[in-house]
């Protein structure tokens, strides 16, 4: 009973994250308008950016972790000790209710499995251990398997250990499970005007996305999350042309980067996608453009300080000049049938090459549209290069880990095609 | 107002149906029952094994009696994910040699699996596991004992489907021997993760020969000091 006591205490602590440091009842920050719904999304990815800070100074969990914690509550005092009843409760009542069943339910089921993925096993488990025992990012170095990949995935797998009082490492992955979750409301909650319409479609999603093994220590989760998210900003960006849509994708490209070695690429298909949007003014283009830029060089900058290599997978530039037309023949015959294969398991994709045939004409006309299929080919670009590049044994390679990075992809077109689906019903009841 | 009631009643309806859909599927009664009946390291226990399989049990048992204050060696003759983890200790990073841990432990030898492609041509399984926890020989039979001298040749395939000889070996018994013994260390032929196919060859050998392969084991239990052991899992150490 302790675990599920534990369990149901991690969830408020989960929401602290959503409520703070910025005020759900005001309207606007530096200038910028914002809904509610915003306002929660910017606050965990805030918090989750203040957390990567955190996790690259040289200092351990320990010092620091009930500091951030305490903070968090004083800031929530301070934004609604005086306006509890302005927060209108009842009204999303029933939305935080199911929010934490299916919180609980998928709890419940990591508490009971326990499993650990084969490179949890490997290095993620490992890397959060370093943090967790009160080491820093500059003794991840003495793990030999440190460099496959970045660390903030681990990080938040101690850190959120750390807060519990049992201390036991599956509830750090519980985060992963609340970040999971909050990202299918978020793009859920506002999609119709009836909200029980919304909660319905949010725990359809659950049902056809959840599977135990995306939470057993693996990071393909958190990107999903985070592209969940991103894909929902670009299409409010092209409706109404807040550049504060622009400084949230940036937030949540810039944990991308952090969280896999495969980060990178989402990043750069993401910042070509927006690059194509027309109605991009110069200075705000100029501006995201830098910002992201930045955020690149400081990674980089970083690991060079760290000494720790940027990306040590096996793509080699000898590799990729002795390919002959053989070799790549047999690589793309295999990776075709793997992706179709993968594909009906992660049928999004399917549905999403199908709407797109289906609205040809819009492909050309609408902005959103037009900008998902940007996405949608570089995607593929990057899931065949992935495996064309790679010095490793394709057909093995494809079977360990192409099921994760097509549903890591996914995070793209879920809202795309719950837009379509919306507006295809709009039209039909018409 | 009613109709909008009833509507709302409907979503109300189909979303409790969701849930207990969700319930259904993710077994939350089963699950619920587990964590309350059973604590965390019973079900840790439970789920990797004490000695077997992964032998999760029997790693934290040794890390809490021997409190390591380094990583030990770990050799699981199962095929698992790395057990490090399991006892990983984040103040040593270097893990000590004269230590191991040896889980699932076979005997003196190792068997080959080896799937039949066609006639005398064997894919030879999980050579990538089994090179670097074998010793630099091996033993192979056939069925026809009074063939005494047989071509071995190692083929593996790189990035396209095309086979590839990487070693020719030809070996030698005598009369009254069962097996040939070769001395090679498969390491040699570096495949890493690739696949490793076998064909052999002789004159008067049949096109359907019956063939067993096995390695010796690079680590005996015999000529290592034993600081503890449970079933077929021990913990070692090399003598001074």
């Amino acid at each position: 009973m302790t675990e599920i006591f534990q369990l149901v205490q991690l969830f408020f602590i989960f929401c602290l994250f959503l409520l703070a440091p910025f005020n759900l009842l005001k309207k606007k920050f530096f200038n910028y308008e914002l809904t509610q719904s915003s306002i929660i999304s910017y606050n965990i990815i805030f918090n989750l950016n203040v957390l990567l800070i955190f996790s690259l100074l040289p200092l351990k969990i320990d010092f620091y972790y009930l500091y951030f914690l305490t903070a968090l509550i004083l800031l929530i005092i301070k934004n609604y000790f005086f306006e509890l009843k302005e927060l209108k409760i009842k009204i999303h009542l029933i939305s935080i209710i199911i929010f934490f069943i299916i919180f609980l339910i998928i709890s419940i089921d990591i508490a009971s499995k326990l499993n650990l993925g084969w490179d949890a096993k490997w290095f993620w488990f490992i890397k959060s251990l370093y943090f967790y025992e009160n080491k820093t990012l500059g003794d991840l170095s003495n793990f030999t398997l440190n460099d496959f990949h970045p660390h903030f995935g681990s990080f938040i797998w101690a850190f959120f250990r750390k807060i519990s009082f049992l201390n036991y490492e599956y509830y750090g992955r519980l985060f992963y499970a609340f970040f999971y979750i909050f990202s299918l409301f978020f793009i859920t909650k506002d999609l119709f005007k009836n909200k029980n319409l919304n909660l319905l479609i949010f725990l359809i999603l659950i049902i056809i996305t959840y599977k135990y093994n995306y939470f057993s220590g693996l990071q393909e989760i958190l990107l999903f999350s985070l592209l969940l998210l991103i894909s929902k900003s670009i299409f409010d960006f092209i409706d109404s042309r807040k550049f504060s849509d622009l400084i949230f994708i940036s937030l949540c490209l810039n944990l991308l980067l952090w969280i896999k070695a495969e980060g990178i690429a989402y990043f750069l298909i993401i910042l070509v996608g927006i690059n194509f949007i027309k109605i991009f003014k110069i200075n705000d283009k100029i501006k995201f453009n830098l910002i992201n830029l930045l955020l690149i060089l400081f990674k980089y900058s970083f690991y060079k300080l760290l000494v720790i290599e940027t990306n040590n997978q096996p793509y080699y530039l000898d590799y990729l000049l002795n390919l002959n037309l053989d070799i790549l023949i047999y690589k793309i015959y295999n990776i075709s049938i793997f992706f179709i294969y993968n594909s009906f398991s992660n049928f999004i994709i399917i549905l999403t090459f199908i709407i797109m045939l289906f609205s040809f004409k819009k492909l050309l006309t609408n902005m959103y549209f037009k900008n998902i299929l940007i996405i949608f080919l570089l995607n593929i670009c990057f899931i065949y290069s992935c495996y064309i590049f790679r010095d490793m044994e394709v057909v093995y390679s494809l079977r360990t880990t192409i099921d994760r990075i097509m549903f890591t992809s996914t995070g793209f077109y879920f809202y795309f095609t719950l837009v379509y689906l919306k507006k295809l019903t709009s039209s039909f009841l018409k | 107002m009613i109709k909008f009631l009833k509507l709302n009643k409907l979503n109300l309806l189909l979303i409790l149906i969701a849930i207990f859909y969700f319930l259904n599927k993710t077994n939350f009664k089963q699950n619920l029952h587990s964590i309350i009946k059973i604590n965390q390291n019973e079900r840790i226990n439970n789920l990797y094994g004490y000695c077997g399989g992964e032998s999760i049990g029997y790693l934290r048992y040794l890390k809490s009696k021997y409190n390591f204050n380094f990583n030990p060696q770990i050799i699981n003759f199962d095929r698992t994910a790395p057990n490090l983890w399991a006892i990983y200790n984040t103040n040593k990073s270097l893990t000590n040699l004269d230590y191991t841990i040896i889980l699932n432990y076979p005997g003196e030898e190792i068997d080959v699996n080896l799937f039949k492609i066609k006639d005398n041509f064997f894919e030879i399984y999980d050579m990538d596991f089994l090179g670097p926890i074998s010793a630099d020989e091996f033993k192979i039979s056939i069925k026809e004992k009074e063939i005494n001298k047989i071509k071995l040749e190692f083929f593996t395939k790189y990035s396209s489907n095309d086979l590839y000889k990487i070693k020719n070996l030809d070996i030698k018994k005598s009369s009254g021997e069962d097996f040939f013994k070769v001395n090679f260390d498969f390491k040699e032929l570096k495949i890493s993760e690739k696949k490793l196919f076998l064909k052999i060859s002789s004159k008067k050998l049949k096109n359907n020969t019956d063939v067993t392969l096995k390695l010796t084991n690079k680590y005996q239990i015999d000529k290592l000091e034993i600081l503890d052991q449970f079933k077929n899992c021990y913990l070692t150490k090399t003598y001074d």
